[in-house]
């Protein structure tokens, strides 16, 4: 690849800069977007404002939830597309709290019924829970709504 | 009065190649679409901030679309064909080949190519290191080592 020429055109993206950087890291994982705040220090709160966030859960789950509480206390955007979470490990307890959130109630996503391992779920304002008719969640004994 | 399929329209890119295209395909971009529906599309319309290259690039993936649009919303078969033709036809590209086509996508307002382009660049920048990433995008860093290393700390596990 030609790395001078990409340098070349990539100049003459300046003008919508900021637009264009977002629409890039939209797409990543928000690991590899908090990666790119080092940067240079224009780059350092892109992380900040971008309006989809991934997380994958690689180990530690307490960590994990940790990571993500940090991430979301600095998060600015104005508006929030998508959070994602992916669970590769066991996940016992599930609490989603939307106390803070004023938009429309969000639907729970029904593939989490397919899940059997979890034992305790928690669900907190404005989420709208549309269970299957089989739910084959055999480890499931407690179900909270508040 | 003729039908989008039969009616035809001229692109004229910046380096005067020009390409005769059906009302479907040049409707595919926002901008084009607008100045049809302005009536100002008697003669050839002229692009300034495109080269031929370039154009052709992204009249072959608005073809495509319009040939091989899924048939509705459900249609998984169909739209799992088109984005492996999406793949195939980034392939084709250096980077700068792709940051070209970014700027011509968001000048021209064709949406599904700047996702396309946008998560190209993503991929291609998500295994390198901060250094190839600053060559790619001509970044200077700007931070002391001090302060780097605090940006490090501050979110440590996104640097694992």
């Amino acid at each position: 690849m030609r790395r001078n020429d990409s340098a070349r055109v990539y100049k003459k993206m300046e003008q919508w800069f900021d637009q264009w950087v977002l629409h890039i890291l939209s797409s990543l994982p928000t690991k590899d977007v908090i990666a790119t705040s080092v940067l240079s220090k224009r780059w350092g709160s892109f992380w900040k404002v971008v309006p989809n966030l991934e997380f994958e859960s690689y180990g530690n789950i307490r960590k994990f939830v940790e990571n993500i509480s940090k991430c979301l206390l600095s998060h600015k955007a104005s508006v929030l597309e998508s959070l994602h979470l992916k669970l590769r490990d066991r996940c016992e307890d599930f609490l989603l709290d939307l106390n803070l959130y004023e938009g429309e109630p969000l639907r729970f996503p029904n593939c989490f019924f397919c899940y059997d391992k979890l034992e305790t779920l928690k669900l907190k304002n404005k989420v709208l829970l549309d269970v299957p008719f089989l739910v084959p969640m055999k480890s499931l004994k407690n179900k909270v709504l508040l | 009065m003729a039908s989008s399929s039969t009616n035809k329209f001229v692109l004229k890119s910046n380096d005067d190649v020009s390409f005769e295209v059906t009302e479907a395909v040049a409707r595919e971009f926002q901008v084009i679409a607008h100045i049809i529906d302005d009536d100002c599309a008697k003669k050839a319309i002229p692009l300034s901030n495109v080269t031929g290259e370039i154009l052709s690039k992204m009249i072959e993936y608005g073809k495509k679309h319009i040939e091989e649009a899924p048939v509705d919303e459900e249609d998984e078969e169909g739209k799992k064909k088109l984005q492996i033709w999406d793949e195939e036809f980034m392939k084709q590209f250096n980077m700068e080949i792709v940051f070209q086509l970014i700027l011509a996508s968001n000048y021209l307002n064709n949406k599904g190519l700047l996702d396309l382009t946008c998560c190209t660049v993503a991929d291609h920048i998500k295994d390198m290191t901060p250094d190839e990433v600053r060559t790619l995008f001509n970044v200077k860093n700007d931070y002391t080592t001090e302060e780097e290393e605090e940006i490090r700390k501050e979110n440590s596990w996104a640097f694992e």
